[in-house]
This record gives C-alpha cells, sequence and structure tokens, in this order.
C-alpha cells in the first residue's frame, strides 16, 4: 500500500467526519477536508499536492461538478484523478459524472469499514 | 272519386240532352200547331174573299200560303229523328198541300167572277172534309210528339236513379277511404312527434354529457376541418365553435409535420379504421397563442355513407406540473434522507467495526441493531426511488445478450452471506442448456436477488433454496423454490403488490421493504418477462422469471466441425450420421424445421445437409428464409432429397447457392465428397481470437463478430498462447490489460512464422503511439461501437485471405 494524500470536500461536517474517520481507517491515507470547492481549490493554492481529490456533488456556492471544470483549467492539477460522492444513487447521474472526468463514483450512504478500499480500487482501475 | 266524376259528368251531359229532347219536342208541337194555324189563316181568308168578294181578304191568305214552306221544312227538320213522327208529318204535309190545291181550285172561279160556283164548290164539303183529316194529323203528331217525350223522361228518370245509387255507393265508398286516410294521417302525424321527442331527448342528452366533460370533443372531417367542438373544447383553447366551423385542425394542435399521407391516414393509422387510438402527446395551441401540452387520441366515427374523425383532447399541464413535483420531491428525499443517513450508518458501521475501539457485548449488540435499522432505511429509500423510477418510465435499461446462468451464478455469490446468516443452502441447478436472453444483467441480478432474498428469509433453518435454470421452447426459465411455509392463501392476490407483506409483522421480522417483488415484476415485464408463483403440493413457495430467449450460449460445446443434418426419416438420418461422422464431424440432427431454425440460433454450423420434404414445410423455402438479406448466415447447403433432380430444375429461378444436390437412396461416397468440397468452398470460416479479462465483453464482443467468423473467446494471456498454438487464428482481438499480462505480449507469437496474424487492440486503455503502428487497427472500447469492430475485423479477415492464404490448423 502506497500512501495516499486526499483532499476531501463536503459541506456536511458530520459526514466529513465519518468519511474521514473511515478513510483513514487505512494508516497509509493522510485526509485533508474542506467545506466547499473554493475551500479545495484554497488549499490547492496553499501547496497541497493530492494524490486524488474526492469531491461532493451538492455543495452550496462551488459544487463538484464545477470544481473539476476549475480544476482541470489548472495545468498542475490538470491529471490528479477526481472521485465523485454522491447521494444521487442514479444509475445516469452516475454516469454523467464519470463522463464529466470522474475517475469514479462513490455513493452515499457508504460502507465505513470499506470505504479506504473502495477509494483504491477506483484509483487502480 | 274518379268512377263518381265521371257518372256525374255523364248525368249532367244526359240531363243536357234530355232538356234539349224536351225543348225539342215542344218546338216540334208548336210549329204543328203553327202549320195547321197557317192552314186555317189561309182558309179563313179564302172563305172571307168568297163570301165578301173583298179582295182584302185574300192578303192574309197569301202570307199563310208564303210561311207555310218554311214552316214545313223547320217542322221536318225537328223530327228528322223520330222516323214515326216524320211520317206523320208527311201525311200532314200532304193533308195540308191537297187542303191548299182545294183552295186554289175553289178560288180560281171566284177570281174569274163567278163567286155563286165557288161558293157551291165549298158547300160540296170537300174542303171541310181536308180540314178535319188535317186535324186528326195535327192531333196524332202532338199525341205522339207527347208520348215520346213522355216516354223519353220516363227512361231518362230511371236512368238517372241508377246513377244516382251509383255515384251515392262511390261517394260512400270515397268517404270512407278520406275518412281511413285521415286516420292513418293523425297516426303517422303522432307516431312522428313521438320520435322526435324521443330524438330531442337524446340529443339533448348527449349534448349534456359532451358539454360535462373537461376533455375537448372535436369532430372533423376526413381532411381535417373542424365540424364541431364541444364547450369543454372551447373553453380549453379559447375559441368559440363558430369561429373554428371549418378550420383546419391545426389552428389548435400542431401535428407532426412532414407525413405525405392523407390526414385521415396520418390520423387513424393506415389500418386503423374505426380503432380507436392511442392517446398520444401533442402540444396545443389556445387562440391566444400560447401553447400547453395535451393528450389527444382519434377515432373514426362511421356514419351512413361517410364518416368522420372523433378528437379527444386533453390538457394535460397539470399533470406534468404533478409529475414534475413528484420528481423533485423524490430526488429532494433521495437527497435530504439519505444525507443524515450517511452519518448515521457510517458513524454506526465504524463504531460495529471496531474502529472506535472495543466495545462490550451489550453496547455492541446495540450498535449492529441501530446499524441495522439505518441499513434498512437506506434499502427502503432505495426502493422507493426504484419503483417511482420504473412506474414513470424513466428506469434505463441497457439492454444486451445476458447468458441467464451466469445471472443465476452472480446472484448466488452474492446471497451467499446473507443465507449463511439463516443457516440456508442455496443450490444452483441446470440442465446444461445456457439461454441468452436479452436483457439489463445488473437488473436480472437484482431480480434473482430479490427472490432468493426471500427464499433465505421464509426458510427453516438448515434448509435449502434450489435456483435452476431451463429452456423451454422459446423462453427461459429461472425458477426459486424454498421449503418454507409457501405462500398464505390471503396473500396470494397481492403478493407482487406495493408494501405488500403478508403479516404486518413480518417487516421488523424479516427486514423487508414490502417493495421487493413489486420491483422485480416491474423489471421483468420491462424485459418483455413475466413473473409469477406456483405453490407446490409439497410445500414451499416457487417463483418463475419467464423471460424471451434470444439464443442458446455455445461456449460449453466440445470442439471440432459441426454439421446440422435436417431429416425426418430416422433410418435416413441414422445413415447420414453414420457416414458424416465416420468423417470427424459432429453431426447435429433435427427433425423437423422449427427444430433447425432453433438450432442454427444457438450453434454455428459449417455446414446444413437438408432433406427437402419435411413435416413442417418445406426445405428450400425455409433455406432461402434463413439465410435472409445479404447479412444471413451463408452456410452452405446439400440437399438430400428422393426428387433432386426435378426440385434443381424448379430451384433455379430462387438463385440459392445450393452446394450439390445428392439423390437417395444417399450415396456415402457422393455425400462425403459434397461435404468436403462445401467446406472447402466456405474455406472455412476466419478464427477469431478474442483475449479480453472482462468475461460480459467477451460474450458482447463474440454476439457481435458471430458474422465474422469463427470466435475462439479466452480470458488470460496464458489461455490465449495455448489457442494460437492449437489454431493459428486469422485475425486477432486484443485487450492490453489482462490478469497475466499486456495482450501486447502475444505480439511476438503472432508475428512469429514469417506471416503475420492482422491484430487488433480493443481497450479501455490508452494506447502509446509507438505501440500504435505495431498494430493493424486500435479501437477504444468506450468510443467505438462493436459494428465498427466487427467491420474491421471482417475487413482484415478477407484482406489477410487474400493476400497470405496461411494454413490452418497448425497444431494438427
Amino acid at each position: 500500500m502506497s500512501r495516499l494524500s486526499v483532499l476531501y470536500a463536503d459541506d456536511e461536517p458530520d459526514i466529513r467526519e465519518v468519511a474521514t474517520f473511515a478513510l483513514e481507517l487505512d494508516p497509509e491515507i493522510a485526509v485533508t477536508a474542506v467545506e466547499d470547492g473554493a475551500a479545495a481549490l484554497a488549499a490547492l493554492d496553499a501547496g497541497l499536492v493530492p494524490d486524488v481529490i474526492l469531491l461532493d456533488v451538492m455543495m452550496p456556492g462551488m459544487d463538484g461538478p464545477a470544481t473539476l471544470t476549475r480544476l482541470r483549467e489548472r495545468p498542475a492539477h490538470e491529471r490528479t484523478p477526481v472521485v465523485f460522492i454522491t447521494a444521487r444513487a442514479q444509475a445516469h447521474e452516475q454516469e454523467r459524472f464519470r463522463s464529466l472526468g470522474a475517475v469514479g463514483v462513490i455513493t452515499k450512504p457508504f460502507d465505513p469499514m470499506t470505504l479506504a478500499g473502495r477509494l483504491r480500487e477506483l484509483l487502480d482501475a | 272519386m274518379l268512377a263518381a266524376g265521371w257518372q256525374l259528368g255523364r248525368e249532367f251531359d244526359r240531363s243536357r240532352e234530355l232538356r234539349a229532347d224536351v225543348n225539342r219536342s215542344y218546338e216540334a208541337r208548336s210549329q204543328v200547331q203553327s202549320v195547321f194555324s197557317l192552314i186555317q189563316d189561309a182558309e179563313t181568308g179564302q172563305r172571307g174573299y168568297l163570301v165578301t168578294g173583298d179582295p182584302a181578304f185574300l192578303a192574309p191568305y197569301r202570307a199563310a200560303l208564303a210561311r207555310y214552306p218554311g214552316r214545313l221544312a223547320t217542322l221536318r227538320e225537328l223530327l228528322a229523328e223520330d222516323p214515326e213522327q216524320l211520317a206523320r208529318a208527311e201525311t200532314l204535309a200532304r193533308g195540308a198541300d191537297a187542303k191548299l190545291v182545294e183552295m186554289e181550285r175553289v178560288l180560281r172561279p171566284a177570281m174569274a167572277g163567278d163567286l155563286a160556283s165557288a161558293r157551291s164548290m165549298v158547300a160540296e164539303g170537300s174542303g171541310l172534309r181536308l180540314m178535319d183529316s188535317l186535324r186528326v194529323t195535327v192531333d196524332a203528331l202532338v199525341q205522339g210528339e207527347a208520348e215520346a217525350l213522355q216516354a223519353r223522361v220516363a227512361e231518362e228518370q230511371a236512368r238517372s236513379a241508377a246513377a244516382g245509387r251509383a255515384i251515392l255507393s262511390l261517394l260512400v265508398l270515397l268517404g270512407a277511404a278520406i275518412f281511413l286516410s285521415a286516420l292513418l294521417f293523425i297516426r303517422h302525424v303522432q307516431g312522428r312527434r313521438g320520435l322526435q321527442n324521443r330524438l330531442e331527448v337524446v340529443a339533448a342528452r348527449q349534448q349534456a354529457i359532451l358539454d360535462s366533460t373537461t376533455d375537448a370533443i372535436i369532430t372533423l372531417n376526413r381532411s381535417g376541418s373542424i365540424e364541431s367542438i364541444n364547450l369543454a373544447g372551447e373553453r380549453m383553447f379559447g375559441w368559440s365553435a363558430d369561429q373554428l366551423a371549418r378550420r383546419d385542425l391545426a389552428t389548435l394542435l400542431q401535428l407532426d409535420g412532414q407525413d405525405e399521407r392523407p390526414f385521415a391516414r396520418r390520423l387513424l393509422g393506415d389500418d386503423g379504421e374505426g380503432e380507436v387510438g392511442a392517446a398520444r402527446e401533442m402540444t396545443g395551441r389556445r387562440q391566444d397563442g400560447s401553447t400547453f401540452p395535451v393528450e389527444a387520441s382519434f377515432s373514426a366515427m362511421r356514419l351512413p355513407g361517410e364518416s368522420r374523425i372523433v378528437a379527444m383532447v386533453r390538457d394535460i399541464s397539470e399533470r406534468r406540473r404533478v409529475a414534475k413535483l413528484k420528481e423533485e420531491f423524490v430526488s429532494t428525499v433521495s437527497h435530504e434522507l439519505r444525507t443524515p443517513l450517511t452519518s448515521i450508518a457510517g458513524s454506526l458501521g465504524l463504531v460495529a467495526g471496531g474502529a472506535a475501539g472495543e466495545l462490550p457485548d451489550k453496547a455492541r449488540r446495540l450498535v449492529t441493531i441501530a446499524l441495522t435499522n439505518a441499513q434498512r432505511l437506506v434499502r427502503l429509500i432505495n426502493d422507493i426511488l426504484d419503483i417511482e423510477k420504473m412506474e414513470s418510465g424513466k428506469a434505463r435499461f441497457e439492454l444486451r445478450p445476458v447468458i441467464l446462468p451466469e445471472v443465476a451464478a452472480r446472484s448466488v455469490d452474492g446471497i451467499r452471506g446473507y443465507a449463511d446468516g439463516f443457516g440456508v443452502r442455496v443450490e444452483l441447478v441446470t440442465d446444461g442448456s445456457a439461454p441468452v436472453v436479452r436483457g439489463d444483467a445488473d437488473r436480472l441480478v437484482q431480480v434473482v436477488t430479490n427472490l432468493l432474498s426471500n427464499a433465505v428469509k421464509f426458510s427453516p433453518r438448515d434448509g435449502v433454496v434450489a435456483l435452476d435454470v431451463r429452456s423451454a421452447g422459446g423462453s427461459a426459465r429461472l425458477s426459486v423454490r424454498d421449503q418454507g411455509p409457501g405462500i398464505p392463501e390471503a396473500f396470494r392476490t397481492r403478493i407482487f403488490g406495493k408494501f405488500a407483506q403478508a403479516d404486518g409483522s413480518d417487516t421488523r421480522q424479516k427486514g423487508g421493504t414490502g417493495l421487493g417483488l413489486a420491483i422485480a415484476r416491474e423489471i421483468v415485464e420491462r424485459h418483455g418477462g413475466r413473473l409469477w408463483f406456483e405453490t407446490p403440493e409439497s410445500g414451499g413457495a416457487l417463483f418463475h422469471m419467464d423471460l424471451p430467449k434470444v439464443g442458446e450460449h455455445t461456449a460449453g460445446l466440445e470442439p471440432g466441425v459441426r454439421l446440422l443434418v435436417i431429416e425426418d426419416e430416422v433410418v435416413t438420418a441414422a445413415a447420414l450420421r453414420e457416414v458424416l461422422e465416420d468423417e470427424g464431424f459432429i453431426v447435429d440432427i433435427t427433425e423437423t424445421l422449427s427444430d433447425a431454425e432453433q438450432a442454427l440460433r444457438r450453434t454455428e454450423y459449417a455446414c446444413i445437409v437438408t432433406d427437402l420434404r419435411l413435416p413442417d414445410g418445406d426445405g428450400l423455402a425455409f433455406i432461402r428464409r434463413v439465410r435472409g438479406g445479404e447479412d444471413g448466415p451463408q452456410t452452405p447447403v446439400i440437399v438430400v432429397s428422393g426428387d433432386a433432380a426435378r426440385r434443381r430444375e424448379q430451384s433455379r429461378s430462387l438463385a440459392l447457392d445450393i452446394t450439390a444436390w445428392i439423390g437417395k437412396p444417399v450415396d456415402p461416397v457422393r455425400l462425403k465428397d459434397a461435404v468436403l468440397s462445401a467446406l472447402e468452398a466456405d474455406g472455412g470460416k476466419p478464427l477469431i481470437l478474442h483475449v479480453d479479462d472482462d468475461r460480459d465483453m467477451l460474450q458482447i464482443t463474440a454476439a457481435a463478430l458471430a458474422g465474422c467468423g469463427e470466435v475462439v473467446s479466452v480470458e488470460s494471456l496464458a489461455e490465449a498462447r495455448s489457442a494460437v498454438r492449437r489454431r493459428r487464428p486469422d485475425v486477432a482481438v486484443l485487450d492490453i490489460g489482462l490478469s497475466d499480462g499486456s495482450g501486447l505480449d502475444l505480439l511476438p507469437e503472432l508475428r512469429s512464422p514469417g506471416e503475420g496474424v492482422p491484430v487488433v487492440v480493443f481497450t479501455a486503455q490508452e494506447v502509446e503511439p509507438a505501440l500504435q503502428a505495431q498494430v493493424d487497427a486500435v479501437l477504444a472500447k468506450s468510443r467505438n461501437s462493436l459494428t465498427s469492430l466487427a467491420r474491421i475485423v471482417r475487413q482484415l479477415a478477407r484482406d489477410g485471405r487474400a493476400s497470405a492464404p496461411r494454413a490452418r490448423d497448425t497444431a494438427a
């Protein structure tokens, strides 16, 4: 298991905490959790270089897809893989998220005990 | 009437005649008297002269003589029709003439002055006698005339009375007829009035119905002009009926544009005359130009000698609005409920999983209960969303060829952990057939999982749930049987209903949502199939999922060249089998064309050997049908028939490419030669090797490439290597990321013996440009459809053969 730095944006503080906890059950994962897309971009500006960016889809202000679009405009983060995490479980929506350029979609509610493994699977695929 | 009128007319004529007769009779009588009195006048004048000698007396005598011939002529005329009277009149004339001669004779001496001799001549009395006889004749004439008249009147009276009676009876008849007519007329009028009243009532009732509906009802003529519109229609579109009369329907509805068919056909369909048309959604336009969604249906209205179209139009703005609200609500629920549940289930999962440290047993038990129920809530939300999607038609199914036993296997794998929890064993049984259906594999797994979880839930501990898959004619059946208590009688009718559970307490006991079977049935029906159950006498529940079968998977068939023999005579069939199997072919025999058709769908055959006269049809017609268009399978065909020579002549016009015609009894050597040359002519099918570690992908691709040649599908590099060693492919289709290496590792082997096998890389991964140069084509899985893959493979196979025919079966 390689070390994995995760930048995670979610506006729900409880979910953010649970998901961070769940991800960090994997000792090789380090999570930087922020409350929305703008904060995620700010963290990148501040010099964070994550291996993967985990974005909630529905967030006030800049939502997940908008954040992804902005990321792709930055040469430094053009190729950083993005995974969406969303309560919108419908198949065609997931299809749409993937078509936006995400490497994968994790649906809420997620199984906390396997969340880290799931994320690694998506990155390896 | 006519008779009476005619009779009356005749009567009038008669009485006119009678009157004329009476007048004539009186005229005749007066003429008789007049003639007589002229004679008397003449006599008086003559006597006067004789007595007095005064010539003045001769004047009246001369006058009477002058008038006499005229009167006599008149009298003759009047009596012309009565011969008897005419004879009497002649007698009168003769008498009068004699009297006149007598008087002249007497006058002659008197004129000569000899009055005395004249007087003595008078005294002789001859004049008196002549006068007397004249008087008798006059009396007879008058009397005759009177009698004739009397007789005539009497006759006329008698006739008149008869005529009167006849007229009377005619008038009575006429009266009766008039009365009857009047009676009938009154009745008719009354009847008409009653009918009219009833018609008015019916019309009023129908108008009331028309006016009280909320749908617009419009009648149109066959070219689409509006003839009438009800009240609701006037309100809906904001036009009055008068304004709309004879306008085109396009005023109200936006009709689909470019259709050349006549209006009525366009609306009713080419053969839909009289059928109530299916409702279709269209756009309505109000008078003010605003538009709104409508649902319209059109049907033909047949009237004697003509037909009209009735359009029913319903404003569905409200329905649309509600549907949108529901959708928004469902979406909100989906998100808003899942968000807190994510935290709850997540936290509980972490605690229960020991991520926050070891828990005391009691606490762990409680946390597990909380977690289980949080998960159930998640399932419930998912199910509600699922059924909503299904019912609103939003659920998208990706239909692909699916091998049913694999769906079953996946479902069993998925449920095993759950079943273990109940101490229940799940067994998968198949009869060896592998029916292929068109379906969404994930959705079908969802259905089977639901059936299995129900079966497990209701099974006794250590019970067995049996899942079996079979082909039955044109359909595939997957059945799930348990050893539970069976379905309670009272529950059977609503088992597929929403929130249906046999017992309210089951929800808590069994952890279901009550939506599973409703969803499952929806899914199966969307696949064109049927989900149903039986209650076997042996107990338990038995659910069946029937789906239309599209084929049979043949991966499990023994390798070799397969031939299909269609022959219903058992002896001949056995002989053919013996000959062909001796040559090392694998022979399948069917006795009917329908079986043959199924076999052809299931399996690729190198050659078909067919009889012509078969129980369910003619072999040639069958071959023509099977071959279909240019894309149909062009399997070589050998005909074996007792009538081969004649049929061969007949079939020339069919342009069927029959490899050989063999008569019966079959000459084994000819048959063998024919089959071998058929296979040679075909050159065998190109062999296509496909390597991919995704089994689903292998299946789909094999189906897509079936028309290009024989497809060998392998899952790993190692299998691919052995396949190439066994038999050299004509085209290789490679995925790059395999479990035991890259597909490109095969390249050296495919290129080695001096001649290259064309290679297509078919992968989801990016391919380096340097690598692209080494292969014949690169196709990205996401961007290129299977049809373009098939096209490229077919092209490569053909080119490869044309340029460098390579040895096949290198392993042999």
